[in-house]
């Protein structure tokens, strides 16, 4: 059989039209539609990757679908640890959705490729300007690299450390008043032999973040650069995380060096471990794992009297630039941190609620965590250090740059000082590269 | 009229020429295409790539670089090197060890003894577990509170609450048995297959003369195998060099950069910096060593010369 020089050319058509679909339908834009019959379709994709949350959030969509004729909502959970990727792949592509959740630390890399959209105006005719958090706010705003207002926080969290109140009984400690007294309740409830540990650190991924916590906390430095110099080598600073390396191997596990999230809220919620440092997003591990045998206490004043919080990247509502619908997609986000809803999202992560109009809702006071969590928020004495979010290099300099450097130092392999100076020196050069732009 | 037949039957029979000329190229285009699509172009791309600044973060720096990519990678990246050298061992004592246990579980294996499919089975399996499952694996069996260190410590061969993971002395080596025992197998299969086609007859001689089992081996099976030896230690070579899944799971990279190997700084380099100009300068330099060694290989190694 031989084919006619017409059906030739009508198959290499058919296979290069073919070839073509199979090629462009990879990268097809994910961004809203509207269809023939004039609905709207917008896209919703959340970076948290929770397969119970994601339950909870198809309900809210749902819900606003029903109150908003001739808009649908299509729904996509991405994986938590690849969700910027994934985000910055669409963002290069073209295919961003309308409306997504981000962490606080995506915004600057999305805003310097111009990916998101303003949202000035419409947040400036909008009631949530009376009923968000106006710090929280203003926080977001800054973090943006051209300072401009491109998302909106729909979660607050502090660090905290987490204590097995069951041990703490046991031991006769009533509460951790001072650093000097967390020390020493570390060292009294180790207790190797039983395979208890008094502490344990978080060495491997996302480690260097909590690290500048503790030390913030512990030392009451309150800027994070003082005339283009990183505060974080500090000589009280070096004291401060030197303190807190010499615990490694001595009242915390060996294997505390590859340390992520999720092995270091699973030691704790084994029962190897009498404390945690982690923000109020692991109460629910610890509720199922040891219920009625674990509390929450905010971190000790520094050593300056105060209370210094170096503050946790917000998660937040962003809406892309490359939206078909950026009315409706902001309806999304007006809908979204309603009292209502912001209240019913925040209670599902165990989180405080951005809108305040929510924060006296009553389950925030049944949970202690985030009753200790607001009530200091609240004080007089509190004084909040932005981490510089708006650096384009700051997750980079912070988890793949610093991250196995840290790893050296728990190994004993690079001093603290020379840690330390490396990580100023790097934040100091980016900084510096953002002032010169 | 036969003069007129045969000025009419030319064009006829050259069009079929034609189209007989055209058709190997036609039958071929498809997997032409293909390669092109998704080998050469990437390949390409990725050359060109190296020779800019390109950062998503950073879009405002983007563009051309020269040589600067590859100046800053062999004269100011402090991880670069030490990744390389990482590889090399990596690659060295996988390939090596994979094929001596390989190549005695085939032996084995081949042998006639009772449940010698069962046998099989098992010296087959790893081979069918994924990367991130081996990783689970391993994670259970070198955890200090469930694994196989609990064991040893009530041996006294360990020390509490040691991780083998965590040390910077043996998480190399941990890491390593780990994918030691995934890769045996590949060994394994491609040896017995080749061990199974050798013909008796040649070991009924060699019996005839005297040899012992040794010579048997030495001189028989072995000098059989080496072809297959030679392309199975390439392919696996070039495999353990680009190895990411294992060590991103098991230690992702760390302690510190102990285990961290070119092609997983390249990931870390791709997904969190998200700085593609170098992560591609990077690959590039892998994408090198890895055809000049090739080559090298197979020129010294004179594949399918006797």
């Amino acid at each position: 059989m031989t084919l006619t020089r017409t059906g030739r050319r009508a198959g290499v058509l058919g296979s290069l039209v073919a070839a073509s679909a199979l090629l462009t339908g990879c990268l097809s834009a994910g961004g809203g539609d509207t269809d023939a019959e004039g609905e709207v379709r917008l896209t919703y994709w959340d970076h948290s990757g929770n397969a119970d949350e994601s339950d909870t959030l198809r309900q809210i969509l749902a819900e606003f679908e029903e109150q908003h004729e001739g808009v649908t909502v299509e729904f996509l959970s991405l994986p938590s640890d690849s969700a910027l990727q994934k985000i910055n792949t669409a963002i290069s592509s073209d295919s961003t959705p309308d409306v997504s959740s981000i962490s606080g630390s995506f915004l600057s890399p999305f805003v310097s490729q111009g990916a998101l959209l303003d949202l000035e105006d419409y947040f400036a005719e909008s009631s949530l300007r009376d009923e968000l958090d106006p710090e929280l706010v203003e926080s977001v705003r800054g973090d943006a690299p051209d300072g401009v207002l491109h998302s909106l926080p729909f979660t607050g969290t502090s660090s905290i450390l987490w204590y097995r109140s069951d041990w703490f009984a046991e031991a006769g400690i009533d509460a951790i008043p001072t650093w000097d007294g967390f020390f020493q309740t570390v060292a009294q409830l180790t207790d190797k032999s039983q395979g208890r540990y008094g502490f344990t650190i978080r060495g491997g991924e996302g480690s260097v973040f909590p690290l500048l916590q503790y030390a913030f906390a512990y030392t009451g430095i309150e800027d994070f650069f003082v005339d283009g110099e990183a505060t974080v080598d500090d000589p009280a600073m070096v004291e401060a995380v030197q303190r807190y390396v010499d615990l490694y191997d001595v009242s915390t596990p060996t294997a505390d060096l590859n340390n992520g999230y999720a092995p270091m809220v699973g030691q704790f919620d084994a029962g190897d471990i009498a404390i945690v440092q982690h923000n109020l997003g692991s109460l629910a591990n610890h509720e199922e794992a040891l219920p009625g045998a674990f509390a929450a206490t905010t971190f000790p004043p520094s050593a300056t009297g105060r209370n210094v919080v170096l503050s946790d990247p917000l998660q937040q509502y962003v809406v892309y630039e490359g939206t078909d619908h950026p009315d409706e997609a902001w309806e999304l986000v007006e809908y979204l941190l309603s009292p209502e809803v912001n209240s019913r999202v925040n209670e599902m992560k165990s989180q405080l609620p951005t809108n305040v109009e929510a924060r006296d809702d009553e389950w925030i006071g049944s949970i202690q965590a985030l009753s200790a969590a607001r009530d200091l928020q609240s004080s007089d004495d509190l004084a909040v250090v932005s981490p510089p979010l708006y650096l384009p290099e700051y997750s980079s300099i912070i988890r793949s740059d610093m991250e196995p450097v840290f790893q050296q130092v728990l190994a004993g392999q690079v001093a603290v000082a020379d840690f330390l100076g490396q990580l100023a020196e790097k934040l100091e050069q980016a900084e510096a590269g953002f002032r010169s732009r | 009229m036969n003069a007129l037949a045969t000025t009419s039957a030319r064009p006829g029979a050259a069009r079929r020429r034609r189209r007989r000329g055209l058709t190997p190229w036609l039958l071929l285009s498809p997997i032409v295409v293909l390669i092109s699509v998704f080998m050469a172009y990437p390949i390409i791309n990725v050359l060109y790539t190296s020779f800019f600044h390109k950062n998503v973060v950073m879009p405002w720096n983007d563009g051309f670089a020269g040589l600067d990519n590859y100046r800053r990678m062999f004269f100011d990246d402090p991880t670069f090197w030490p990744s390389l050298g990482v590889t090399g061992r990596w690659v060295l004592v996988q390939v090596t060890c994979q094929l001596v246990v390989g190549l005695v579980l085939a032996l084995i294996v081949n042998e006639r003894f009772r449940a010698r499919g069962p046998a099989r089975a098992l010296v087959f399996s790893p081979w069918a577990i994924s990367g991130v499952l081996t990783t689970s694996i391993w994670l259970l069996l070198y955890n200090p509170s469930t694994g196989i260190i609990t064991v040893l410590e009530k041996f006294g061969v360990s020390s509490v609450g040691f991780a083998p993971l965590a040390d910077v002395d043996t998480a190399f080596w941990a890491a390593a048995l780990a994918e030691l025992w995934r890769g045996i197998p590949f060994f394994a299969i491609l040896l017995l297959a080749e061990v199974q086609s050798i013909p008796h007859e040649l070991y009924e001689a060699a019996s005839v003369d005297g040899a012992s089992r040794w010579r048997r081996f030495w001189h028989v099976t072995l000098p059989h195998l080496r072809n297959v030896i030679i392309l199975s230690t390439l392919l696996r070579g070039v495999w353990e060099f680009n190895n990411v899944d294992l060590l991103y799971t098991l230690t992702n990279g760390g302690p510190g950069t102990s285990t961290t190997t070119l092609p997983l700084y390249v990931a870390q380099v791709a997904t969190i910096s998200s700085d593609f100009g170098y992560g591609s300068a990077l690959t590039t330099v892998a994408f090198v060593i890895l055809l000049v060694l090739s080559i090298l290989y197979l020129r010294l190694s004179r594949l399918g010369k006797d």
